[in-house]
């Protein structure tokens, strides 16, 4: 019989490594309203899940913003992330993915000296890639792409540059192939 | 025959005119819906709101506070089934209702608030009076809905309606800005949606079932727990008619109170933290344990790693996947209704008698019977037992927080779902009186009791004026025994005996209290007196207080001490 641990572990950590077990990836489309980015971010805190990554935009669907998410369930079950996103009843769909191995992509924007920008350009490796943006006066700003993993290695090896600066975003996350869709898909309100 | 010219100038005006302002479009929504009665209290951001409503079929009860107003609406839909309706004000008004939609919430009861809001420009300005409706919600609703355009009101409260009271049922809170209230529009629209704001359970897993029904005909000492979720299904005799075909003994939760019959061969009475012994033994001992609306919350489980010890399998029923696995983790997780789960598994199921099991449950119900002193003093379960025989089969009971709610729940004789109220979840002190009310006014041909301990009683006690007011003959109960009861059996069972603020040392004097507020008023200190005092309480056409001075020291027994397990259960000592 499989029980709950008895001792609840701590709700999920802060920052943004995914624990090994504990994190979930989860795509998320969503009604396009005033607000709805604060109740996915709100249920995710309540119930002690730490946000790793939270991408927000829009999708291919006209109406449906994309959230992509990766998720520390802290001390709760793994399933419960979508289980509790689904009772949000602005959430469209939640496509836990962890286990199907989707594509992710994050981006950065690093700014540093020019010749610094050619040499670490010149040094990515793929799948990350890089390409000059601007060059404004002896700055300039190269934008990055890559599997999230990847693309922080990279920026890591960036350290040894001089005045460097970046940010970068959390991943995209699409599936290769379309994800079955759930039951209950209507196009508007039914009787229930 | 007027010319369709010379006609239609005039209609254009009155069009104008006659286009419908979103207060009436609201409260017109609110009638489609059903509505007959709405709980609230008027303030400068709904007045527009106020000054439409005497058009309207709507019994509007002028509540004292609006945590009354949201208990009325909770307690009404409790005792109905129906949606409960409650309007406040903004800022403060608004914020008031938050409590008791929590309560309402956390009990899947299905409620809607309608908070009226600064005039959608002054948003975000801290104007006067302005709250953050939607942010302070967000965790006591299932959704919420600022309506920034009048023309959206008839859908959004639809939706609104529509949410409350499918799948498993909550809070929903609608914010209309003042001026929304005002706007006037002559076309409705539509809110477009993507998904069906509920999705009703599909038909459950049949492999499922055929599981579940397999595991628990193979069981040799099954155990039913029952919630709510069997109530609000109207499940109770589904559930009854399995228990029996298995020969199965069955415990309900606080807030599944009444849902199996009790007295019953098979009954366990309640489960967990102040639940029976025997119920407590026959969950640890069980080879298979089926949870069925209910969510397996601390109070009913303990100490999470004790819980169902031996139970080989456990089947959980949930209509909300996300209380399955939440902290049981059930191998065998079963998502809808308990109705439809509980016939599909009967179905599958030869009857099965179990001579052993259910002499082995009627030892340790010989063994752990409910008991209490008889120490000369009046004891809770006396005034209880009195006031049952006041309660028809019909009636209702309302219970508070604390020892009085615990005791009600275990002296409670009734056979009915949805005749024993309380706030299981979120455990609200001062619940019981609004919530009677609120009943009282879904049902007002039946009796209403609340119970409560003093402490809780003085926290919405201003509510007599509103019963008063709104002829709305509650009963009320005290069972007062000058102290935060609960909270004293606590320190001395497992706070070090230490004491602390939890003496009423100047309680009011309820039965003069009750009469200024234009109520029936009695004290009753000794037991020769409680007769005579609940007599006149239930003859009496209006609202009553009848402050029954018990045991102060009196305790609930069965307990499971803090961080043990269910069988580590203490009993009343002997005397
Ligand atoms: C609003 C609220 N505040 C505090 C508590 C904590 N609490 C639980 S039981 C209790 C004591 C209740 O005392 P009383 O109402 O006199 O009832 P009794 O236990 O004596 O029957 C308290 C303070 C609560 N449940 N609700």
């Amino acid at each position: 019989m499989t029980q709950a641990e008895p001792e609840r572990r701590s709700p999920g950590s802060d920052g943004l490594t995914l624990d090994q077990g504990r994190g979930r990836v989860v795509a998320l489309r969503v009604e396009d309203r005033r607000g709805v980015l604060q109740r996915v971010v709100n249920l995710l805190g309540r119930r002690g899940f730490g946000i790793a990554t939270c991408s927000v935009g829009a999708s291919s669907e006209p109406g449906v913003a994309a959230i992509s998410l990766r998720v520390d369930v802290g001390a709760q079950a793994p399933e419960q992330v979508k289980r509790q996103l689904e009772k949000l009843i602005d959430v469209v769909s939640v496509d836990d993915v962890t286990e199907a191995g989707p594509v992710e992509w994050s981006s950065a924007l690093v700014r540093l000296r020019p010749e610094a920008a050619e040499r670490a350009l010149g040094g990515l490796r793929a799948p990350v890639r890089g390409s000059l943006v601007r060059h404004q006066g002896d700055r300039a700003v190269a934008a990055l792409g890559g599997p999230p993993e990847a693309l922080a290695q990279a920026l890591s090896g960036l350290g040894q540059e001089e005045e460097v600066e970046w940010v970068s975003s959390g991943p995209l996350v699409l599936l290769a192939q379309p994800a079955q869709q759930g039951p209950g898909w209507a196009p508007s309100l039914g009787g229930a | 025959m007027t010319t369709a010219a010379t006609l239609d100038q005039p209609r254009a005006a009155a069009a104008a005119e006659t286009g419908r302002t979103g207060a009436e479009l609201l409260l017109e929504a609110l009638v489609r819906e059903g509505v007959t009665t709405a709980f609230g209290i008027p303030g400068g951001a709904n007045l527009p709101i106020y000054q439409q409503l005497p058009r309207f079929p709507l019994r509007h009860v002028l509540v004292r506070h609006e945590q009354g107003a949201a208990h009325m609406a909770d307690g009404y839909a409790r005792a109905s089934g129906r949606v409960g309706v409650c309007l406040a004000t903004s800022g403060p008004g608004a914020l008031n209702l938050i409590t008791g939609l929590a309560t309402a919430h956390f009990d899947s009861v299905p409620v809607v608030a309608i908070t009226g809001q600064v005039a959608a420009a002054s948003i975000g300005t801290d104007s006067f009076q302005e709250s953050d409706m939607i942010g302070s919600s967000l965790s006591v609703t299932k959704h919420s809905y600022q309506v920034l355009d009048a023309a959206e009101i008839p859908s959004v409260v639809e939706e609104a309606f529509h949410i409350a009271r499918t799948g498993r049922p909550g809070a929903v809170l609608i914010d209309i800005p003042k001026d929304v209230q005002m706007q006037r529009v002559t076309e409705v629209r539509e809110r477009i949606r993507r998904r069906r704001p509920h999705r009703a359970p599909g038909a459950s897993d049949a492999g499922l079932l055929d599981r579940a029904a397999e595991l628990l005909s193979a069981a040799e000492r099954p155990v039913i727990l029952a919630g709510r979720g069997v109530a609000i299904s109207g499940a109770q005799s589904e559930l009854c008619r399995l228990a029996e075909a298995g020969d199965i003994p069955v415990g309900t939760t606080l807030l599944g109170t009444g849902i199996f019959p009790n007295p019953h061969p098979l009954s366990l009475g309640l489960v967990g933290f102040m639940g029976t012994g025997y119920c407590n033994r026959a969950v640890t001992h069980c080879d298979l344990l089926l949870m069925v609306g209910m969510r397996a919350d601390d109070r009913v489980t303990c100490r999470l790693d004790e819980f169902a010890p031996r139970a080989e399998h456990i089947v959980h029923v949930n209509i909300d996947p996300a209380e399955l696995g939440k902290t049981v983790r059930a191998d065998c997780q079963i998502v809808g209704d308990a109705g439809e789960v509980l016939a599909g598994l009967r179905r599958r199921m030869a009857p099965r008698p179990r001579p052993a099991w259910r002499a082995q449950v009627d030892v340790w119900r010989e063994r752990h019977p409910l008991r209490y002193p008889r120490n000369g003093r009046l004891q809770p379960q006396e005034v209880l037992a009195a006031c049952n025989q006041h309660l028809g089969a019909d009636d209702v009971t309302v219970a508070d927080v604390g020892l009085n709610q615990i005791w009600a729940a275990l002296a409670w004789s009734g056979r009915r779902p949805g005749h024993f109220l309380n706030s299981g979840g979120q455990g609200t002190m001062g619940f019981a009186l609004p919530a009677a009310i609120g009943a009282q006014a879904a049902c007002p041909e039946r009796r209403v009791l609340s119970v409560s301990g003093e402490g809780g009683f003085v926290m919405t006690l201003q509510e007599l004026a509103t019963a008063a007011e709104a002829r709305l003959p509650v009963k009320a109960v005290i069972l007062n025994n000058r102290q935060l009861g609960m909270v004293r059996q606590f320190q001395d069972d497992f706070y070090g005996g230490v004491r602390s603020q939890v003496d009423h040392v100047l309680t009011p004097d309820f039965s003069l209290l009750a009469r200024a507020f234009g109520c029936f008023g009695a004290t009753v200190r000794r037991g020769e007196e409680l007769g005579p005092a609940l007599d006149q309480a239930f003859a009496h056409r209006g609202p009553a207080v009848v402050d029954c001075w018990i045991d102060p020291e009196a305790n609930v027994y069965p307990i499971v001490p803090l961080g043990k397990g269910l069988s580590d259960f203490v009993e009343c000592p002997l005397p």
